[in-house]
Formats: structure tokens, sequence, C-alpha cells
């Protein structure tokens, strides 16, 4: 039998009496797994433990069999099965792009310098810089920045390719570009993306996960969580009674997503950004504040 | 997915790594602009006849301002570079202690370069010898000379990129290494040996004077001789530059300290006995040229 990638045993985290993540237990196999959550859900904590970026206050963290919360030799064999982009990436500023890679490819050990260039070279292809091999890191755009912060998470053939938050800042058809990157690595390994986009997730993750204040309130297959907003979410000329969210569609109908519809709603097609807002708003609790009522104000403009 | 346990590193491909990283750092030190006005300032400065009064002796100041001194602000900068293509990647396998080791051997560039000088200086000081009313003079020699060539003019070209290594890694405060830089002219100016409270403890300066043309309204062409050994002193800042690349190194916290620590102590005490060496040997006590010249 298959071991997984990567193993989270009763792994906490708190920055002095704030705690990050609760005790989780998550293990982690080959394919892509999306995690969503909203600002400060401890997304970023969890990727930056199973990165060992960071140690965990509790727990232990297992990748391609080496015990990252081990030994210093242990943790250093479970960088070389990994890759990892951060969130936010600051980029040395009189290196170009090829220079830039180059350098990190040596800081991950590839030690032969005709395979590092081959492989820089590869990298800068994969992520459509080929032509920009030779610029300033400092003259690229935001975009064709965070593409090359994703090339080196994306050098040799990682067991486990940790991404936070990948997409931002990236026009649709890089998204869709990386989108193709991705699952062709998932087919070897595993691609663990935190994200804002439940767009990408739909579109690529097999697995996704829902943190909220550092625990994990869903875990299973896209489909299961979409299956949770089934009936929950309707189309109509008004928003439903005490909606958790509605808003106008470019149809000019109004999607809501909870509360009680209306005669004249219909059911529509969850998808996974109202089962995630479902999810939120289970543990949140009765707060609404993107609610239109009917007949308020907001309703009246959006019928109109 | 199979989980195939890495084979470590070998120390060989360990290495191999470190080398590769020195060669992208020696590259990067050696394209810096600041080293390469460095560099100019150097050669120009050693175009033509040496001072007719210090001969070559009269340069060292030229190769420590020019590559000591920028060596710190390119170091710094090399620093930065380094820590934030590596916070880029997030995590790698070459850590802090891999990158800190390839930093501080690409001072071998500013070495190469000082070496470079101190062949032209030791050549310029016998080809322009210096008068007998000059230095060196009484108990310094020719290896007071060699010394003193050494001790101001090659080291600082070593001290200086280790003091901006230290400060790069210890330090982050964006400013920290430019500070440095003026906090280190300012003590040098007041260490320099004129001041009489602070004349025999000033060799625990990284930077000093052993003599120099210090003329009096009477005596315009008095030439004064410190005390203190020059050669004892490239010692002292020898064991400075080893003491800075420990304490640099020491900032990984992740890699285990104990050892490096023990060293750190060892070389510092190593660094106090030198300089007090370099305080109470050579020279006994300032003196004045022409000898028959009565206080200084």
């Amino acid at each position: 039998m298959n071991a997984p990638t990567a193993v989270l045993d009763g792994v906490s985290m708190s920055y002095g009496r704030v705690q990050a993540l609760a005790a989780t237990q998550l293990s982690f196999d080959s394919g892509v797994v999306g995690l969503l959550g909203p600002n400060g859900a401890g997304k970023s904590t969890m990727l930056r433990l199973l990165a060992t970026a960071m140690l965990p206050s509790s727990g232990a963290i297992t990748i391609a069999g080496h015990l990252a919360t081990g030994s210093m030799a242990e943790r250093t064999a479970a960088r070389r099965r990994l890759s990892y982009l951060p969130q936010e990436v600051g980029f040395p500023r009189r290196m170009t792009a090829f220079g830039f890679l180059d350098y990190v490819a040596v800081l991950k050990e590839w030690d032969d310098k005709t395979a590092r260039h081959r492989e820089v070279c590869r990298v800068l292809e994969l992520m459509n810089l080929a032509d920009r091999r030779s610029k300033r890191v400092t003259s690229l755009s935001g975009g064709q920045r965070r593409r090359l912060a994703i090339a080196q998470a994306l050098m040799g053939q990682p067991d486990l390719v940790i991404l936070d938050e990948p997409t931002t800042g990236l026009d649709p058809e890089q998204r869709a570009s990386l989108r193709s990157i991705l699952s062709r690595y998932a087919e070897h390994g595993t691609v663990l993306l935190a994200t804002h986009q439940t767009e990408d997730v739909s579109a690529l993750c097999d697995r996704v996960i829902i943190l909220d204040d550092g625990q994990v309130c869903f875990d299973g297959t896209v489909t299961a969580l979409i299956d949770t907003a089934r009936g929950q979410v309707w189309m109509g000329p008004v928003a439903n009674i005490d909606a958790l969210s509605s808003w106008r569609t470019g149809s000019g109908e109004i999607r809501s997503v909870g509360g009680q519809p209306t005669p004249a709603n219909r059911p529509a097609e969850p998808a996974v950004e109202d089962a995630y807002l479902l999810s939120r708003a289970a543990r949140r609790g009765p707060a609404r504040p993107e609610t239109i009522q009917p007949g308020s104000a907001a309703a009246v403009k959006a019928r109109s | 997915m199979t989980a195939v346990a890495a084979a470590p590193l070998s120390v060989a491909r360990r290495r191999s790594v470190l080398a590769q990283l020195a060669r992208k750092e020696i590259h990067r030190y050696g394209t810096h602009p600041l080293f390469l006005l460095g560099v100019a300032m150097v050669i120009a400065t050693s175009i033509g006849r040496a001072d007719r009064v210090l001969s070559s002796l009269g340069n060292v100041i030229v190769p420590a301002a020019a590559l000591g001194v920028m060596g710190l602000l390119v170091m710094a900068s090399l620093v930065r570079g380094s820590d934030r293509a590596a916070a880029a990647a997030g995590v790698t396998a070459a850590g802090e202690r891999t990158r800190t080791l390839a930093l501080a051997s690409a001072v071998v560039v500013p070495l190469s370069v000082s070496l470079g000088w101190l062949a032209w200086a030791v050549w310029a000081y016998h080809r322009w010898p210096t008068p007998p009313s000059s230095l060196p003079f009484g108990p310094a020699g020719d290896a007071w000379a060699y010394g003193l060539l050494i001790a101001l003019g090659v080291l600082p070209a070593l001290g200086g990129p280790l003091l901006g290594l230290v400060l790069g890694r210890w330090v982050r405060f964006r400013g920290a290494a430019p500070t440095a830089a003026v906090l280190l002219v300012m003590l040098t100016v007041v260490m320099q040996g004129l001041f009489e409270p602070v004349r025999t403890v000033r060799v625990f300066a990284p930077w000093t004077y052993f003599g120099g043309p210090y003329g009096t309204v009477d005596e315009p062409n008095r030439i004064l001789l410190f005390s203190g050994s020059p050669q004892w002193y490239c010692g002292y800042l020898a064991a400075l530059c080893v003491l800075g690349v420990v304490v640099a190194v020491l900032h990984d916290r992740e890699a285990p300290r104990r050892r490096l620590v023990v060293t750190a102590v060892v070389v510092l005490v190593a660094a106090l006995v030198l300089g007090t060496l370099a305080m109470t040997r050579g020279v006994p006590e300032t003196m004045v040229n022409p000898l028959s010249t009565a206080q200084p």
C-alpha cells in the first residue's frame, strides 16, 4: 500500500496565547488538495508547518517518510522532497529571472550546473517566461513575478508542492495554464494550494479542506462539498428571505444562498463558493451581513 | 505515491553545493558596482610615483576605504539579496549556514585585489624608498613596514565585508550598513593615535595609524612613530575576521550552535590576547623623527 506524501499527526500551532491551528489530523496522498478559509483561518500557518518553515507547538509532521519535526537531518531530508511558494515574495533586486531561479536551484542542491541550467530553462518555458530570462526581476510586471515565484516551486519533481495563493495576480489565461501544469504534477505527487479563488478549487482539486478559526470544518471531495449546498441555492427575481448571501447575476436574476425561497424562486445548481459560504455561516452563527432583504432598498435596486 | 526515503547527501556533494553557491556569491561580489568603484579608486591612486615622504606606506588608507568600508556595504547588500532569494523559495535544503559560508567565501574577491595592491605597495616601497627622516625609523624596520601594509591595507579588505556579513545577519535595520560605515570612520578618527588618552588602546580599534607625518608649526616635517606592533595587530585583525565569520554563522538557529559558541569564545579570547600583544610589543613608546627632536 502506498504511504501518504504528508501526514499531520495532532499538529497544533500557537503564537503566544493565540491558537492559529487547533490539533489537526490530516494525511495527503497524490492529487490536488485545495485549502479554503477566510483570512486568518490558519491556512498559511498550516502550509508553513508542512513546508517545515516553522515547527509546530505540538504534534508530528511527516513528509515523504521523513519526520520533519524530528532531527535537523530528517527535516533537511523532508525539505528535499517538497517545494513551497510563500504567500508574499520579495525578490533580490540585482538578479535576473534566470539568475534568481539558478540561485534558488543551487539552494535546492542542484549541484550539476548543466542539469540545473536545463531545469531552470524548463520552468521558465513552463511559466511562459523564457523571453524574460535575462531581465532583472525588478523590471518584471506583478504577474510575471508571481509566475517566476511559481516557477521556483515547480523545479524538479518534488513529492509535495505547497502553494500559498498561487493564482493571485495572474490573468485568466495564466490561471488556466497553471491549472493544467498543476494537474500534471498531481499525477505523480501532491499539490496543496491555499486559495480564495473557489473556481480554482472546483476546476482543479480532487479534495478540499475548509479551515476556519484554526479548525478543519470540512474535508472531502469537491463533489461532497457541493452536495452540502444542494437545495440551499436559489435563483429568481427576488432574494430569499433571510438569505445568507444574495447577488444579482449577469442574467439579471438574483442568486440566493440559504434562507427561505420565495415562490418565484427556483432551485439552482450549487457551486463550491455557495457551499463554502454555507459552511462558514454554519460556524459563524446567525450574523448575515450580506443578506438583501426582500422589499428592502437593496432588493428593489437589484430587481430594477 | 510511494514515499521513498531520500538518501542523505554525501559530504562531497554537500561541499559541491557550497562550492556552487560560493561561486555565485563571488560572481555577485565581483560585479557589484560599489566594489568596481572601489577597485577603480585603488588603481587610480596606485598609478604613478608613490608619496615622496611615506612611499606606499601612505597609501594604506585607500584599500582600507575603497575595499574595506565599501566592502561592508557590498556584503550587506549581498546578504540582503541572498536572504530575499531564500525567502522567495520558502524553504530549501541548503540552509542559512550554507548561505552564510558561501557569502563569507566571497571575500576572496576584495582580498585578491588587496593582495594585488600589496604586491604593488611592496614594490613601490623598494622602488621609491622613504627618506631617512621618514618612516620607518628607530626600532621599526622593513618587517614593521610590511606588517603595516598588511594590517592597514590588506586585512581591512577582508574585515570590512565580514563586518557587513555580521550586520546583514544580525541587524534587520535596513540602514545598518551605512550607519556602521559612518561610525567606523568616526571611530578611526578618534583612535588614529593623535589623542594621548587613547593612544595605547587605539590598537583595539579595527583600523589605526602606527605613525605618520604629524607636523606642528615649529616642526612642519615632524614624523611620529606610535607605540605598538603592526605585526601583532595583523594577528588581532585576523582573529576579528575569524570571529566575524563564526558570529555570522551563529545566526542560524536551526543548526546546532554549541560548538560554534565555544569557538567564538576561544577566538574572542585569542583576539584580546593578540590585541594586548599589539599594544605592548613592538615600538615601546611614541617616537619622533628626526630622533633628536624633543617631546612629541
